[in-house]
């Protein structure tokens, strides 16, 4: 730095010195030239004086007494000595003159042999009667004497700025490459921090190095933005693809009928489907990283939740079943199953929880279970009556003739309905099941509807009811399954001869309609269902909530077949019924043309 | 000649049991539920009733606790039919005071045996308390 000042300092001084040289020399040569041509032109009698008396040339030659003046001569033309004026310590050296005229006029350097200096001397030929009398020589000193010491003033002075402008600039370039030298290790660090190698110490100035670091990161900047584009491009795909996938896992678990809750050690829930609202009743913001207290209304579930913050021991209850409000036919069946993490099977992360709502099965169990109970009431209470007149029969007392036969009709009608019973549940059963086959046959409908009428009309006319048959004269064949069709007339007539009065009527009908369709319908005059039961009259088990229907044994099986058989027969079963004036029930199906189905099988 | 009641909604049970127990001497009348044999016994009371449990409009156990209620008094026997499934439903019976169960299906035998051996220690307590 310093010696970047002295240089500044020595090249200004230079400069100065270079400009001072030039000028001295400028100087020295027109004085020399115009002197010499003056003295030139002067008379050489008038030049030379005889006398040491000052003389035109001694009188020009003080004018020009000043430092630079080293001697003022003239010879003659054979180089002597005819007048000499030096300063101080200055010798004219003795120098050849030309001898040619065009050589006359000029100047050359010589060395003074006195003091060594080097002189500028301009010489010119003195002319006497036209021909060479000889040369006037004035000698300057070449280097300007004194000059550095006058000038070393100005050069103090302007070294000075010099010297305090460039320490001045140099504290500045240092202030400002300091924070530079550290940005070029922050950026070595930052590289290194990019993981990439790091950059190689650089040797030379600091803004060099700093420029170099600069561009190095730089390049290490783009190839990192470059790289970054392509992994954000290729993270961009990636997220879609999983939030694609994402969306489409939990889509399917949101398509699952069951309510799924995750919950963590901690028993706090991590996720929760969609179908946990309406199972639970509560939204899912409020179940998701909240304590199961804070949502969890019933008591049993709560229970059931907390028993996993005791950890794996508490595990093996996994399944209880709930009733989500009081009173109610809803049942809710709740399974948990442990997570394990995937990396390690032993790891417990938390438990998956199934919310299922199982109202139907429950139903459907209950159904099952009255059922159950219902069939086994009408089995033991033929049983029980079988068991009391087998005994009375058996001779325990004396019995009349007539109370004999009384007693056996009573066993038979009882063993009947048993059979009626066991086959109809049977019937059901395969039906159910979809092992039943229809075995269909030509039949002719006439005769078919003639037989059924023919063995109810005996269990009517035990009940004192009138079964009436009103058929047209010829309803022609249909091809159905002989067997099961009767099973369906013969349930509705039982029906209708069960809940009608003594002295009432039950009619059968039957009539073609258009379109191949055949008409069959059971009317009576008994005590009706009433409007809001009339849809649930073919259900399974259904019997009507009424006292005049709890007077009359049945299972709630009889419609229920009726109407499986005639839909297998792709017929129609509807009801029309007023409570108190009767009921009547209408089957319409599709009376298969014989002959078509003949050429069929042909 | 003892009075018995019997509620059935089986009219065949009803009509054996009538028959069989005519014979063995009683007086024998018949209800097709419990609201029926409620009224009857209100208007006069049978020295023992014989009940079915499952019956339409009022079950035996409706009648059994209405009893209770107005006839505190009542110092007549139920006898209850009843199967051995229906066991588990027994709890009610707890609270009826002279309530006995008839195992079904019902043996007539049983039945007799069980009116008559009734009867004859009611003839004792009686003697005794005449004494």
């Amino acid at each position: 730095m310093i010696t970047a000042s002295l240089a500044a300092i020595a090249i200004i001084s230079g400069l100065l010195y270079k400009h001072q040289v030039t000028l001295h020399e400028d100087k020295i040569r027109i004085q020399g030239v115009a002197l010499t041509r003056a003295l030139s032109a002067t008379d050489y009698t008038q030049l030379l004086p005889e006398t040491n008396k000052s003389s035109l040339i001694s009188n020009l030659v003080e004018v020009q007494a000043n430092e630079d003046f080293a001697y003022g001569i003239i010879v003659n033309s054979a180089g002597q000595k005819l007048y000499e004026n030096t300063s101080a310590g200055s010798i004219a050296p003795a120098v050849t003159m030309p001898s040619e005229p065009f050589a006359w006029f000029g100047e050359h350097n010589v060395i003074s042999p006195g003091d060594g200096r080097k002189i500028r001397e301009f010489y010119a030929p003195i002319m006497n009667a036209g021909a060479l009398a000889g040369f006037v020589r004035i000698g300057y000193y070449d280097k300007p004497t004194g000059i550095l010491i006058g000038e070393i003033s100005n050069l103090g002075l302007m070294a000075l700025p010099v010297f305090l402008l460039t320490t001045l600039s140099y504290f500045l370039i240092r202030r400002e490459i300091k924070p530079l030298g550290k940005l070029s290790e922050k950026i070595e660090q930052a590289s290194l921090s990019y993981g990439v190698q790091p950059l190689a110490p650089l040797h030379g100035g600091d803004l060099e190095n700093f420029i170099q670091r600069f561009d190095q990161f730089i390049q290490l900047v783009q190839s990192r933005v470059n790289q970054m584009d392509k992994d954000s491009v290729s993270a961009q795909t990636n997220s879609h693809l999983l939030s694609y996938k994402q969306e489409k896992a939990e889509s399917a678990l949101n398509s699952i009928p069951d309510a799924v809750l995750v919950i963590d050690d901690a028993c706090v829930p991590t996720f929760a489907n969609l179908k946990v609202e309406p199972i639970l009743s509560v939204s899912r913001d409020e179940i998701i990283g909240h304590q199961p207290q804070e949502w969890c209304k019933n008591k049993e579930v709560l229970a059931f939740l907390m028993r996993f913050k005791s950890g794996p021991s508490a595990m093996r209850l996994a399944n209880i079943e709930y009733m989500p409000e009081e009173n109610s036919d809803r049942r809710i069946s709740v399974s948990a199953f442990p997570l394990f993490s995937p990396r390690d099977q032993n790891t417990l992360f938390g438990m998956l929880i199934i919310f299922r709502d199982i109202s139907k099965e429950y139903l459907a169990r209950q159904a099952g279970a009255e059922f159950v109970a219902h069939v086994s009431h009408e089995l033991k209470t033929p049983l029980n009556t079988l068991y009391t007149y087998s005994e009375l029969l058996l001779g325990y007392a004396s019995l009349a003739e007539s109370e004999r036969v009384d007693a056996v009709n009573v066993i038979h009608g009882e063993v009947e309905r048993m059979a009626g019973l066991v086959n109809n549940l049977l019937n059901i059963s395969k039906i159910e099941t979809g092992t039943m086959q229809l075995n269909r046959k030509r039949v002719k409908m006439n005769d078919l509807l003639q037989d059924a009428f023919g063995t109810m009309n005996n269990q009517a006319m035990g009940k004192g009811i009138e079964l009436a048959l009103k058929l047209s004269p010829d309803l022609g064949s249909v091809r159905l399954d002989k067997d099961m069709f009767r099973i369906a007339i013969d349930n509705l007539l039982s029906n209708a001869i069960k809940y009608s009065n003594a002295g009432g009527t039950v009619t059968l009908s039957a009539r073609p309609l258009d379109d191949d369709q055949m008409q069959i319908s059971v009317r009576d005059e008994g005590i009706g269902i009433a409007s809001e039961d009339k849809e649930k009259v073919f259900l399974k088990y259904f019997r009507a909530d009424n006292s005049k229907t709890a007077a009359r044994s049945g299972h709630g099986l009889g419609l229920y077949l009726a109407k499986q058989i005639i839909e297998m027969h792709h017929g129609v079963i509807t009801v029309n019924s007023e409570l108190g004036k009767g009921t009547e029930f209408i089957v319409t199906f599709k009376a298969q043309p014989v002959q078509l189905e003949e050429s069929l099988a042909a | 000649m003892k009075r018995i009641l019997i509620a059935d909604d089986e009219p065949h049970m009803t009509r054996v049991l009538k028959l069989y127990l005519e014979r063995a001497g009683y007086t024998v009348e018949t209800a097709p539920n419990g609201q029926v044999a409620l009224d009857s016994i209100i208007k006069s009371a049978p020295d023992v009733v014989v009940t079915d449990i499952q019956m339409p409009v009022m079950t035996g156990q409706q009648m059994c606790l209405q009893l209770e209620e107005l006839l505190p008094e009542r110092t007549f026997p139920v006898f209850v039919m009843t199967s051995m499934t229906d066991r588990e439903h027994r709890e009610w019976t707890q609270k009826i005071k002279n309530l006995e169960f008839l195992e079904k299906p019902l043996s007539m035998r049983a039945l007799t045996s069980k009116l008559d051996s009734y009867f004859r220690s009611e003839e004792i307590t009686e003697s005794e308390n005449h004494a």
